[in-house]
């Protein structure tokens, strides 16, 4: 190994030989020992380990139990509601029929006073309406 | 982990020939996949320490953190009936990639990272004064992490902290090994003149 390559696994990964790749620990550990500048660049290395060594550990209040049981208890919930909306909705025969015709029923009587009194203006208005998109997001 | 951590441990589903505790986790999950909350809670067992750790040191913010782990364990939950096996692929690489992009989208939406929100416990042994100048160096250290660009924050943190080899740091962040190390000399030298003033006490 050159010195160019030691540096450049120091400067990634530190002075600790445990944290080289594997493939390359045998020849640093060699050069390590036959090169002055080597052992130089090492101690550099290790000024910053020993800094970074000293940041704060985590501790978390995580039980494995509780974390286990939540993410089964969450996904359940998220599925119940899933198949909550899409059981009424799909499965009730004519729902999207049923919704659409009280649609255009509450429309008509809404706008009676200017839409034209006729049976076939009445037709095109629950034609209108019930050609609208009412799709499971809004139902 | 030991063995005997993980009693429902369905060890006839790893491919033969390879180590148990490697196979274990892929084992776990598919059994887990097929609804088997015993094996889901004895994955979460043996990877919630490391995962702690990981989201800990990325995030800084104990809530947030333990949130992200919980968040993790819930895709894993979710995502486990779609687990194959013939890909190849480990079940560690997929957790440290949940909780790495998980942490990074967490640390988009708030990108203050707090230095002193995990504390570790003081040192009994230890006088007043240096109790101060080590509880000052620690977040010296903390904030200069905390200031990294959270792909180099994540390389320091899977490869320094969590002592994963440089192949599972590049799998994890899907990039190269050459990728992984110029993150981590990016970081290290970023970090090394932050600290200049602390290296020589």
């Amino acid at each position: 190994m050159k010195l160019e390559r030691f540096a450049e696994i120091i400067a990634a990964y530190g002075g600790a030989p445990g944290r080289w790749p594997e493939s390359e620990r045998d020849a640093a550990a060699a050069l390590l020992t036959a090169s002055p500048e080597a052992r130089a660049a090492l101690a550099e290395a290790q000024r910053l380990d020993r800094l970074l060594d000293q940041a704060p550990k985590p501790a978390l209040g995580l039980v494995p139990d509780m974390i286990a049981a939540r993410a089964v208890a969450t996904s359940q919930a998220a599925a119940g509601r899933r198949a909550a909306r899409r059981g009424f909705w799909w499965f009730v025969p004519g729902a999207s029929g049923l919704a659409a015709a009280a649609i255009a029923g509450f429309l008509v009587g809404w706008g009676g006073l200017d839409a034209p009194a006729t049976a076939d203006a009445s037709v095109d208005y629950s034609t209108y309406v019930a050609s609208l998109d009412l799709g499971d997001g809004l139902l | 982990m030991p063995d005997g951590a993980v009693g429902t441990l369905p060890v006839g589903l790893g491919s033969p020939g390879s180590g148990m505790v490697e196979d274990g986790d892929e084992a776990l999950l598919l059994s887990a996949g097929r609804g088997d909350r015993r094996a889901f809670t004895a994955l979460v067992e043996r990877h919630i320490g490391r995962a702690g750790a990981i989201a800990g040191r990325m995030l800084g913010i104990r809530a947030d953190a333990e949130e992200v782990v919980q968040e993790a364990f819930l895709r894993v939950w979710q995502k486990a009936p779609e687990w194959r096996t013939d890909g190849g692929a480990k079940f560690t690489t997929w957790l440290h990639r949940i909780l790495v992009n998980l942490c990074i989208d967490r640390r988009r939406r708030r990108p203050t990272v707090p230095i002193d929100a995990i504390e570790e416990p003081a040192d009994e042994a230890a006088d007043g004064f240096d109790r101060a100048l080590a509880g000052e160096r620690r977040q010296r250290v903390a904030a200069a992490l905390g200031t990294l660009p959270e792909r180099q924050r994540a390389a320091i943190v899977l490869s320094y902290y969590e002592g994963l080899s440089n192949v599972a740091v590049a799998e994890a962040l899907e990039v190269s090994v050459g990728a992984v190390e110029s993150l981590l000399v990016r970081a290290r030298r970023s970090l090394s003149t932050a600290l200049t003033d602390l290296k020589d006490d």
